[in-house]
């Protein structure tokens, strides 16, 4: 041991290892643990410590040079703090060391004498006196650690330091759990090599997708553009066509005018008997359907009626065992309040009766079946009449097409449109628009078969059919823009380091989270939707790559978050926004929600598309784990 | 003479009040005066201040006794004074050394509404003119007899903002003056947002056009500069000049509004002397501008006690003799506290908690706001959002740290609540005037309010806290009372209505600002119970009144974040420590509204210096824990959190002291330099205890600050160690974001502890860096107390340590002996021996940071330990420091740094420098 070995001060860091500094902060600590060690002397693990830093120091690693020592090789640093160490300890107490800052040398004695002489803390990776030492963990069959020396022989079993190497004064005991430790670890770790191979060959079709698409963006914007000029030339001509067309009709028109004057002249009697034969046809339908209604108002009013009298509770108990019960009987005290309030509105009184009679249609006001005064002229003024005493029931979407109305409503509208079709049929038989339509659907497509030349002919001298014609190709050619929209928004966003995300631009997914639904689209809108029913609360739209604070980071980690901004402002706070964390998994899934501060979402979301086969090279994704996971 | 001196005092309507007047040991005068014979009780708030205060009346000596006044004489901290009370019309006055110091209905201010009943005639009392035309009266009779007549009106019932206050005792109200010839300056009457040396509202000087309010509220967003009433009240002023010291402590619970007006003084004629103990006649005698105070509240009696001085810290003294020392707090509690409305789960606390420590911030306790329960049901946990409290909490005792729930007042309706339903049962709560249970608006909706003015009340409460009915809590577990002003939504002004009815038959109006005191108390005793005696508690009240330092800490409420609320801290916080509540703090960062960064820097390097250090957030602000910033501003959060860990030896001694003698652990530089006029009216900079003064930086943008250091001193910059030359007062310096101004009074032993734990608990074991700043002599004085920091043991056993530190030509010298020799246990306990003290409190110094040193002075330094002769030489470095300032004549001034001694705290020794 008593070789004598000057290190002179000045080459205990030398220019060649100066890069290292930073990182020979953890290799040192290990030697300095050691030394702790020595002069606390109370070192269970002292042989065992030696061993793998003399491991780490192999001889041919260092080399004494002119310039002092020099060592090579991945754990440079280590080794040359180690080797100056051991060379240190091993003179009778003369050596100096420099802090490995430069500022000053001091005694050897000094290292790790807990009090700390260097500004940079070098002296103490020992021990807690230096505040900004850096305290290593060997942490042996598990991963090294780095721990703040403010946490060393605080009577605090700290996790990083499953070797318990940190407590060493006495005030606690701390188990060496390394091996534990190192098993549940290698356990998540192949558990996220698992979920990491899988999401990386999710990823590769991502990549495989994005590369297509984008190079089939290019053919698919000169098609577009192409059909989009072509189709909008066509218009031009449509444009021409049809009015050439309207005055042509215009001048057929005059003609037929008189020639169907006459016609309906002479064909008006077959026609009328026609009409009054449908008529009495859709009028028994009309009462049909007022029976049944009648029925069925019967049957609701006896169990409103029921609900009045003393067996109340019974009939609550009925109520809540057949919830459909109570949604019928709502809905239809709803229509009854609905319909009141229509006919109020019509002309300030009351049609109805409270019983809600008014609902139905009564056919007792029809008109005289002698039809008079049918004129060509007279057709705008019928259907003005017919409108004028009907309801404003059509101002309401159709009951039977909206998903959310009830049986009942449907059922009666129907009743009363049949009832309103008959009664305009009956006032103007000629005009009924509905025969025009039929009209129409029979004629549908018409072009498929001609050539441009021929269909020119024929709009030329069909004003409907030139308008139809260019409605068609009008709305074909914003179809085709916004087609080109869609793929121009899509060249204009930045779908990632490989063009992982273009497959999952507006891929939405959600979660329940207490009272609401959460849910994002990808690159695309975040909405929060009360789960008991009720409308969305926009919470923001895709505004950029990055966490809320701070930079996007480079390369791969830029994708690590999405944020949503711009959503419904908040009361008494901002606008809603979304911050979004990603992490490597086997799926799109949103994995937890949270709102920090006010309006301020925060979500880790699960994607493919994140995973980076850098983390299965590196071993990073080991470290963090482990981190997370202790 | 000994004990008191009783008289009958007469009014103009004949009826007759009770005079007592008893000099009391321990530096104080107390003055009584009630109803001879008063129809009924009305509440007597000294049965709660001075419980269990020993009161000994002090022997005084009649010098006079005639049939215009008599006289008496007595010695108060070695100081003669006299008091002469004058019959007719009756007056007191009260002089120190000869000097007057104080006078009671000087002004004829007095005036006492007797009690009455409702239907009897009220007594004639002459003056009244008798039953005449009003055509035949004057403008003047016309307007006084309105005004009776608008008096009346109200007498038994008034309405205010829709609201009725029936009045069933009719009016009782008391107003009187004080008077405090010869002084400027008054200090005192929390809690207002406004100045530290209180603006007069009235007379030609007058800043507010009202009074100032004391009546506990809940005030949102309260405005500054005010004198309205805000969160707590303390009945208490100091009057203060340059050669003395006198305070006031008016013992009522009622609503209470004071006036404050000053008066110059008359001419050049020479300031009043007593000769003879003659009574004083008047104080416009005097050449120096007096202050005259006129103190009114709506019901009680009149129970005054006159601290006697002669210092600031002599009033802070007999303050706390009287209303109670300041409760000695746990260690952890003077650490940081991050708090905010609301942490939302168990993994958003485990999420802040692990940002501590990944950002290296020492913090010691996470709060957690009303929305931690099920449905606002105190006592009770949210069951999705904290199902597992009990781990919770033990995940951040692991590492030393504590967690403090919100339990407020109000107790929500539900008969499935058990608290809120035994309560009801068992009687325990505040009735309205109907005299069944008051049924008030607070957070959780309906709510009831145990009225822990009944003792039944407060025992009731304080089992809540047994771990047996307070499901989920540990004994990591604090508490914060919110809420007890009380705040009442849909009360009048937010709060109860006055003619609620407490136990004893009380109307609110009597009790109303001792009721969050109450309710403070009670849960401390909760603490107690829980722990069998052995826990000291830790409870946070909003509301406080006289005595609540007995009881915990409190804070200034609910501020903004704005640079305004950051500067008026620092005079709301000397006010509130200088009257007796010496462990108090603000919101850091302001409670509404969101801070810029440079702000929340500001205010953690302002707030680490403050006696409570705790952040706190609306719920609809932004997040803004120290790490939400980056660089550097997360850095200078860190630190400045740190610089408050790294003296907590120093706090932890300064919150003993306190608790010693009452003196305030932040207080103002007139406090400390009582005798430099220049000090008086500053509150842009305060002292930590007597070695630290630190100047906030309080506005925006700001460059640099100048700073009056008081040139009796010698002052060293704490952040270079560069001592000041004395004379560049006042002192410019620079405030860069990272700076915050920060002086070491010369002649101070700092002690500290260079070693940040993660909390405050986990450096108990560190070694002690000992600063010492020398004064013009050569000269340094400290004191180190050092015990467990948690237990009562320090009382019961003994198990504490006083360090006295002294260095003197060369010698730093530390002895504990006097503090062995006098150390006691508890009956029936035995003192713990002193090797074994040693053991387990007695930690080594590991440095000596001596500032002031001539350079190049030192040549060697050598350690003694008690019986040693020779010493052991000892490393030391020296390091030369530019003078800052421009010195006369300047020696070049050295820092020398003493390396690891290995002496004990506890233990005799001495390091000489020669």
């Amino acid at each position: 041991m008593a070789v004598p070995v000057p290190v002179p001060a000045s080459v205990s860091v030398s220019a060649a290892v100066a890069v290292l500094v930073a990182t020979a902060k953890s290799a040192l600590s290990l030697a300095h643990v050691q030394a702790t060690r020595m002069i606390m002397g109370s070192d269970d693990n002292y042989a065992s410590t030696t061993t793998m830093g003399a491991a780490a120091a192999s001889a041919e690693s260092c080399k004494q040079t002119g310039d002092g020592l020099k060592c090579v090789g991945a754990n440079a640093a280590f080794a040359l703090q180690h080797a100056l160490y051991s060379q240190a300890m091993s003179q009778d107490a003369q050596a100096q060391f420099a802090c490995l800052d430069g500022s000053r040398s001091i005694d050897i004695k000094s290292l790790n004498d807990d009090y700390c002489d260097c500004d940079d803390g070098s002296d103490e990776s020992g021990t807690s006196a230096c505040p900004e030492a850096v305290f290593y963990c060997a942490n042996k069959g598990h991963i090294g650690a780095e721990i703040p020396s403010s946490r060393v022989n605080d009577g605090v079993c700290d996790p990083q330091c499953c070797d318990g190497s940190d407590e060493y004064s006495g005030l606690v005991k701390c188990p060496n759990t390394c091996a534990t430790i190192a098993a549940e670890h290698q356990r998540k770790q192949n558990e996220l090599m698992k979920v990491l191979q899988k999401g990386l060959k999710l990823k590769q079709g991502y990549v495989d997708f994005g590369v297509k698409a984008k190079a089939g963006r290019a053919d698919q914007l000169n098609s577009l553009n192409a059909k989009i000029s072509n189709v909008t030339a066509r218009i031009e001509e449509l444009k021409v066509l049809k009015t050439q067309a309207e005055h042509f009709e215009a001048h057929q028109n005059a003609i037929r005018a008189h020639e169907n004057a006459e016609a309906a002249r002479t064909t008006l009697p077959q026609r009328h008997a026609a009409c009054i034969e449908r008529k009495n046809v859709l009028r028994t339908n009309v009462e049909t359907l007022n029976t049944r209604l009648s029925e069925l108002k019967r049957i609701l009013d006896h169990l409103m009626t029921l609900q009045d009298v003393e067996e109340g509770a019974a009939f609550e108990a009925l109520l809540r065992d057949k919830p459909i019960l109570q949604e019928t009987l709502q809905q239809y005290d709803d229509f009854k309040n609905l319909y009141v309030s229509v006919h109020q509105n019509e002309d300030g009184t009351l049609e109805e009766d409270a019983s809600g009679n008014g609902v139905f249609i009564t056919l007792d006001a029809e008109p005289e079946e002698d039809v008079v005064g049918v004129t060509h002229s007279d057709s705008d003024s019928t259907d003005k009449s017919a409108s004028d005493t009907t309801p404003h029931l059509d101002d309401f979407s159709d009951p039977c097409v909206d998903p959310s109305a009830s049986l009942i409503s449907c059922l009666t509208a129907t009743a009363t449109n049949n009832a309103k079709s008959v009664l305009s049929a009956m006032k103007s038989p000629f005009t009924w628009r509905g025969w025009s339509k039929l009209g129409t659907s029979l004629t549908r497509n018409p072009f498929k078969t001609m050539s441009q030349s021929e269909e020119d002919e024929v709009l030329k001298k069909d004003a409907s059919k030139a308008r139809a014609r260019l409605d068609e190709l009008e709305s074909k050619k914003r179809e085709y823009e916004n087609e080109l929209e869609g793929i121009k928004r899509k060249e204009g966003l930045d779908l990632g380091e490989q063009g992982e995300w273009d497959q999952l631009v507006d891929m939405c997914i959600d979660m329940d989270s207490f009272e609401y639904n959460y849910s994002i689209c990808f690159l695309g809108d975040a909405t929060q939707k009360p789960k008991n029913g009720g409308g969305g609360t926009s919470l923001g739209k895709f505004s950029r790559w990055g966490p809320r604070k701070g930079v996007a980071g480079k390369g791969a980690e830029k994708y690590h978050h999405m944020m949503f901004e711009g959503g419904q402002h908040c009361w008494n706070g901002p606008s809603r926004s979304v911050e979004v964390a990603l992490e490597c998994g086997t799926e799109n899934k949103i994995l937890s929600v949270s709102e920090p501060s006010k309006c301020e979402y925060f979500m880790k979301v699960q994607s493919p598309a994140v995973c980076d086969s850098k983390l299965a090279v590196s071993g990073d994704a080991g470290n963090s784990a482990t981190r997370e996971e202790l | 003479m000994k004990g008191t001196l009783s008289a009958s005092v007469s009014s103009s309507s004949g009826v007759l009040f009770a005079l007592s007047v008893g000099v009391l040991d321990g530096g104080a005068l107390r003055v009584q005066m009630r109803e001879e014979n008063p129809i009924g009780n009305l509440y007597q708030v000294a049965n709660v201040v001075l419980e269990n205060v020993e009161l000994k009346s002090k022997p005084f000596k009649l010098v006079q006794s005639s049939s215009e006044y008599t006289a008496i004489a007595f010695n108060s901290t070695d100081i003669e004074h006299t008091l002469a009370i004058h019959h007719r019309p009756f007056r007191m006055d009260l002089s120190s050394r000869n000097t007057p110091i104080w006078t009671f209905n000087e002004h004829g201010y007095l005036h006492y509404e007797h009690q009455r009943l409702k239907d009897s005639p009220p007594p004639t009392d002459g003056s009244e003119p008798a039953q005449s035309n009003d055509e035949t009266l004057s403008e003047d009779e016309k307007t006084k007899k309105q005004l009776l007549e608008e008096i009346k009106k109200d007498m038994w019932d008034e309405s205010f903002s829709g609201k009725i206050d029936s009045k069933p005792k009719g009016p009782t109200s008391i107003g009187f003056d004080m008077n405090f010839p010869g002084f400027k300056h008054t200090y005192g009457l929390p809690q207002h947002a406004s100045s530290y040396s209180l603006k007069p509202t009235r007379g030609s000087e007058a800043q507010y056009s009202e009074p100032y309010r004391l009546y506990n509220f809940d005030v949102f967003e309260y405005e500054l500069d005010n004198p309205m009433a805000l969160y707590g009240s303390v009945p208490f002023l100091m009057a203060h000049r340059k050669d003395y010291s006198v305070g006031v402590l008016w013992m009522n619970a009622a609503e209470m509004w004071v006036d404050v007006e000053r008066k110059a003084g008359r001419g050049s004629s020479p300031a009043l002397q007593m000769q003879d103990y003659v009574p004083f006649s008047t104080i416009s005698q005097t050449s120096a501008t007096s202050t005259t105070t006129h103190w009114m509240a709506e019901s009680g009696s009149i129970d005054v006690l006159i601290l006697l001085g002669p210092t600031p810290a002599a009033v802070s003294d007999q303050l706390t003799r009287f209303s109670g020392r300041p409760a000695l707090p746990q260690l952890f509690a003077i650490g940081y506290h991050q708090c905010r409305w609301n942490y939302l789960d168990e993994q958003d606390v485990a999420d802040v908690d692990a940002n501590f420590d990944q950002f290296d911030i020492p913090y010691d306790v996470l709060w957690l706001d009303i929305e931690h329960t099920d449905g606002k049901r105190y006592f009770t946990w949210d069951k999705v959002k904290f199902p597992n409290p009990a781990d919770m909490q033990n995940d951040l005792a692991v590492k030393g740290r504590k967690m403090v729930t919100i339990i407020d007042p109000h107790l929500k309706q539900d008969d499935g609540y058990p608290v809120s339903k035994k309560a009801k049962d068992l009687g325990l709560l505040v009735k309205n005037s109907g005299g069944s249970d008051f049924d008030g608006w607070c957070w959780p909706g309906s709510s009831f309010w145990i009225d822990y003015l009944n003792p039944e009340g407060r025992k009731f409460w304080a089992e809540q806290f047994k771990y047996t009915n307070y499901q989920g809590s540990t004994p990591s577990l604090y508490t914060w009372n919110d809420m007890n002003e009380p705040s009442v939504f849909n009360g009048p002004e937010i709060t109860m209505p006055k003619d609620n009815l407490h136990h004893g038959g009380f109307e609110h109006r009597e009790v109303h600002n001792i009721y969050g005191a109450l309710q403070h108390r009670a849960t401390a005793e909760g603490h107690l119970v829980r722990s069998d005696n052995t826990d000291r508690p830790f409870v946070l009240s909003r509301a406080f009144f006289i005595g609540t330092q007995k009881y915990g800490a409190i804070w200034t409420g609910d501020n903004t974040a704005t640079w305004d609320h950051l500067a008026v801290s620092v005079p709301m916080l000397l006010t509130i420590g200088g009257s007796g509540i010496t462990f108090c703090g603000a919101d850091v960062g302001g409670f509404f509204g969101n801070p810029d960064t440079d702000l929340l820097v500001r205010w953690y390097q302002m707030a680490a210096f403050q006696p409570f250090f705790r952040a706190h957030a609306h719920i609809d602000t932004k997040r803004r824990e120290p790490w939400l910033f980056g660089e550097p501003f997360t850095s200078t959060i860190r630190e400045a959190i740190r610089r408050r860990y790294r003296i907590l030896p120093y706090l932890y001694t300064l919150f003993w002291e306190s608790n010693q003698n009452g003196a305030p652990v932040m207080r103002s530089i007139m406090h400390e330099f009582p005798e430099d006029e220049n000090t008086f009216e500053i509150e842009d900079a305060f002292m930590l205890g007597s070695a630290l003064l630190i100047h906030p930086v309080v506005a925006k943008d700001v460059t640099s600050v100048s700073v009056y250091l008081p040139p009796s001193a010698v002052w060293y910059n704490y952040n270079t160690f560069a001592r000041i030359s004395n004379t560049a007062s006042p002192v410019q310096v620079e405030t860069p974001l990272d700076v915050i101004p920060i002086f070491l009074k010369g002649g101070s032993i700092l002690p500290r502890r260079d070693r940040v734990r993660r909390a405050a608990g986990l450096g108990v074991h560190d070694p002690y860096t000992l600063v010492i700043a020398l004064d013009k002599a050569g000269s340094a004085k400290g004191k180190l107390y050092v015990d467990d920091g948690k237990s009562y043991r320090h009382e019961t056993h003994g198990e504490s340590i006083v360090a006295d530190l002294e260095f003197q030509g060369g010698v730093l010298s530390s002895t504990s002996r006097a503090w062995f020799e006098k150390r006691g246990a508890a009956d029936g306990k035995v003192v713990t021996d002193q090797a074994t003290v040693l053991e387990s409190l007695g930690n080594r110094v590991e440095r000596l940071v001596i500032l002031g040193m001539k350079a190049s002075g030192v040549k060697s330094v050598v350690v003694k330990k008690a019986g040693e002769t020779a010493g052991k030489r000892l490393e030391f470095s020296e390091e030369e420091v530019v003078l800052e300032g421009v010195d006369e004549g300047s020696a070049k001034q050295t820092v020398v740094i003493v390396k690891d001694p290995k002496v004990l705290i506890g233990e005799e020794w001495s390091i000489v420098l020669s």
